[in-house]
């Protein structure tokens, strides 16, 4: 029986690889979407997100592959289990760095795309005489590169099996201690039993002797990291479901709105525990979480917005000129609300990393042991009910999310006053 | 397609909005052809029926509300009531192309003229491969100056004028064989009227289309049209050459509409207004 339920798995994961593989080959066969291929090759750009995200999806696949035979602890293994482990790991970091390099590299060009239109660069030039917007900007510059510095790794295996990143080889120096030390102390934190420390720690070191400065900065990269993945997953929900109601109207509309409002109506964090509870800790599952709860607001933002475009006569003259829906859709409306995705994306990122935080005190988002800034202010729990208090910790994290989750909102704040025409 | 066949005919179509407060019949039972190269006016009050009588043309009309309650347009002999959509985006454009009455809203905001117009031109004539020089080829015919400098331009940089005459182009652009001007000059001042006038009354004898030119000015209408047909209510009242139209009125409607247009040196204390309780 279990044979034969495993026996249909692989089968169901063949024959929905397959109808991918024909799908796509269909979708590619007229003109148009040869012309589009043909660009999309020569840009090295798409090309790398896409091996990217291509051998994520191999990958995936094979885990879904099971063979009929068990390991260790009595599950069944899967075609996944079968590639050297070490072989694995150096994919998966490469994999990793491609997919760090091309989005940051794609949302660069993006801007420097959008820059170049007219009404763009009218934008730019009100937000660069906006001081406090240069100021938050500045300072999520320096977040980001701090957490793109921990997301691109060496493919070689640190002591404690981790891969080294770029972050890890800036301050391999740092040394790492017994226990717990106060910020600069020359000993640890024991009133009866203080050893003498091998360095000092600006910020001091945390429970297992990790400078705490250091992780604080490598909790950059899991909040950028989930706020990017969380952003790749609902702007495009929210787009295309808030330009789809707001353009084809009647039930179209009202099935979506439904659809958000059920969804609005539930709790949010009681849905996200929920959900996670279901789908287990990990940066994947939060990000996924949250992508599937978080793209209400967005879509009732540009469903308003649409209602409003699409009324204007350049859709009826674009309409009358022979233009399909789609290309209405995405050629006519969405530049005409990308102001509003631009402003929701910077205000959302924030919320998402605090919820990130959130999550992980609750105890359901990071698993303990991954640089995260919630992780560090849940085990805070502990440290400030000890004598001696310990508030290094805790204040390192609390002032890292707060200067973040601060700038991004200031430069929310600028961006829109940016875009906003009547604020001149 | 022989001699006679006109490009359009409208047969007996009646258009019925049916919304929740009751129906309305915006359109009954009009008829009306138009020959190839023939220029046919529209003429009538606000709320007659002109503008929806145009956009049902390609069915442009959202449905619902709206309900092409019963009638042809038969485009080259093909009834376009009858089409998918596939087929209604093919003729759209390509056979007839519109122009409204406000300029600065029928182009995005955010594109330049360039854009906009290289984007009809690539969707009905694939096969032209020197889509920059086609645009210019276009907008010096409808007389912009600088061509090459002001298709890089966004449609707020230029004035009203020159926004109605780069639509003109973008219609234009596909090489249509039926262009609709849907009241092109309302909002526009009355001397670049009378230019967006001249220029139309050119277009048509040098590409040799057919227009149809929807207006509540009679005063346009002489210099331009062949035909004419006077919408009442939803009904056309009158239709026939434009000549006896204004020289021999029938209808009372007709008439009245005539009377309204202001003449030069005419020494009147008061405009002429129409006075419905007298109409049926």
């Amino acid at each position: 029986m279990k044979a034969f339920l495993i026996t249909l798995q692989d089968l169901s994961v063949i024959a929905v690889v397959a109808a991918v593989i024909f799908g796509v080959r269909r979708l590619l066969q007229n003109e148009r979407s040869r012309i589009g291929l043909r660009k999309f090759y020569t840009d090295w750009l798409c090309v790398a997100a896409m091996s990217a995200v291509s051998v994520y999806f191999f990958l995936g696949v094979l885990g879904m592959f099971k063979l009929p035979k068990k390991d260790a602890n009595g599950h069944r293994i899967t075609l996944l289990n079968c590639i050297p482990h070490g072989l694995l790991e150096v994919l998966l970091v490469v994999v990793q760095d491609l997919f760090v390099i091309a989005v940051v590299s794609g949302a660069m060009r993006g801007i420097a795309a959008f820059s170049r239109s007219e009404r763009w660069q009218r934008v730019l030039r009100r937000f660069y005489s906006d001081r406090i917007g240069l100021a938050a900007l500045a300072v999520i510059t320096v977040y980001f590169c701090v957490g793109v510095s921990d997301l691109i790794r060496l493919p070689l295996p640190q002591s404690s099996g981790r891969s080294w990143s770029l972050l890890d080889v800036v301050f391999h120096g740092v040394p790492r201690e017994k226990n717990y030390s106060a910020p600069l102390a020359r000993t640890t934190y024991s009133q009866n039993r203080a050893q003498p420390l091998e360095g000092r720690h600006l910020l001091g070191t945390d429970q297992l002797g990790k400078d705490v400065l250091l992780q604080a900065m490598k909790g950059c990269s899991t909040a950028i990291l989930i706020g990017t993945l969380t952003s790749l997953i609902y702007i495009p929900i929210g787009i295309v479901l808030g330009i789809a109601a707001g353009y084809y109207k009647k039930r179209v509309d009202d099935v979506i709105q439904y659809f958000y409002s059920t969804l609005a109506s539930i709790p949010g964090i009681l849905l996200l525990i929920a959900l996670l509870l279901v789908m287990g800790k990990g940066v994947l599952q939060i990000s996924f979480a949250l992508g599937i709860t978080g793209w209400i607001g967005l879509c009732r933002l540009l469903r308003g917005e649409t209602l409003r475009q699409s009324e204007r006569a350049y859709c009826e003259a674009a309409r009358a000129l022979g233009q399909s829906d789609v290309n209405i859709i995405f050629r006519h409306i969405l530049p005409n609300v990308m102001h509003l995705v631009f402003i929701n994306f910077v205000l959302g990122f924030s919320g998402i990393v605090l919820t990130e935080s959130i999550l992980s005190y609750l105890g359901v988002g990071m698993p303990i042991g991954t640089p995260s800034w919630g992780v560090m202010i849940d085990s805070a729990r502990m440290e400030l009910s000890r004598d001696p208090m310990v508030w290094w910790n805790i204040g390192a994290a609390t002032f890292a999310l707060f200067f973040l989750v601060l700038s991004l909102n200031l430069l929310g704040d600028s961006l829109r006053r940016a875009f906003d025409p009547k604020s001149v | 397609m022989s001699e006679e066949t006109p490009l359009l005919s409208v047969k007996d179509l009646s258009i019925r909005f049916a919304t929740e407060n009751g129906n309305v019949d915006a359109v009954k039972n009009i008829s009306f052809d138009i020959k190839a190269g023939d220029t046919l006016a529209i003429v009538g009050e606000s709320g007659s029926g002109k503008s929806v009588t145009a956009l049902s043309l390609t069915r442009l009309l959202p449905e619902p509300p709206t309900i092409y309650q019963s009638g042809q347009i038969l485009l080259k002999g093909v009834d376009t009531l009858k089409m998918s959509p596939r087929e209604l985006r093919r003729v759209r454009g390509s056979q007839i192309a519109y122009i409204f009455q406000e300029p600065s809203t029928s182009l995005n905001p955010v594109f330049t003229i360039r854009n906009q117009i290289a984007e009809t031109i690539r969707l009905h004539r694939p096969d032209v491969r020197d889509i920059d020089g086609e645009i210019v080829k276009w907008l010096n015919l409808v007389g912009i100056v600088e061509p090459e400098k002001r298709m890089r331009d966004y449609p707020h940089q230029l004035s009203g004028g020159m926004q109605q005459r780069a639509m003109i182009a973008m219609a234009l652009s596909c090489q249509p064989d039926l262009l609709v001007a849907d009241e092109p000059t309302t909002a526009l001042d009355v001397t670049i009227q009378a230019q967006i006038m001249t220029q139309l009354r050119e277009l048509k004898t040098r590409l040799k289309m057919s227009i149809i030119l929807i207006t509540h000015n009679f005063g346009i209408v002489g210099d331009i049209a062949d035909h004419v047909a006077v919408m009442f209510r939803g009904k056309i009242v009158e239709y026939g050459e434009t000549k006896s139209v204004l020289n021999n009125p029938q209808h009372a409607y007709t008439r009245a509409l005539i009377d309204c247009i202001p003449r030069l040196g005419a020494k009147k204390k008061r405009l002429t207004t129409i006075d419905h309780s007298t109409l049926v």
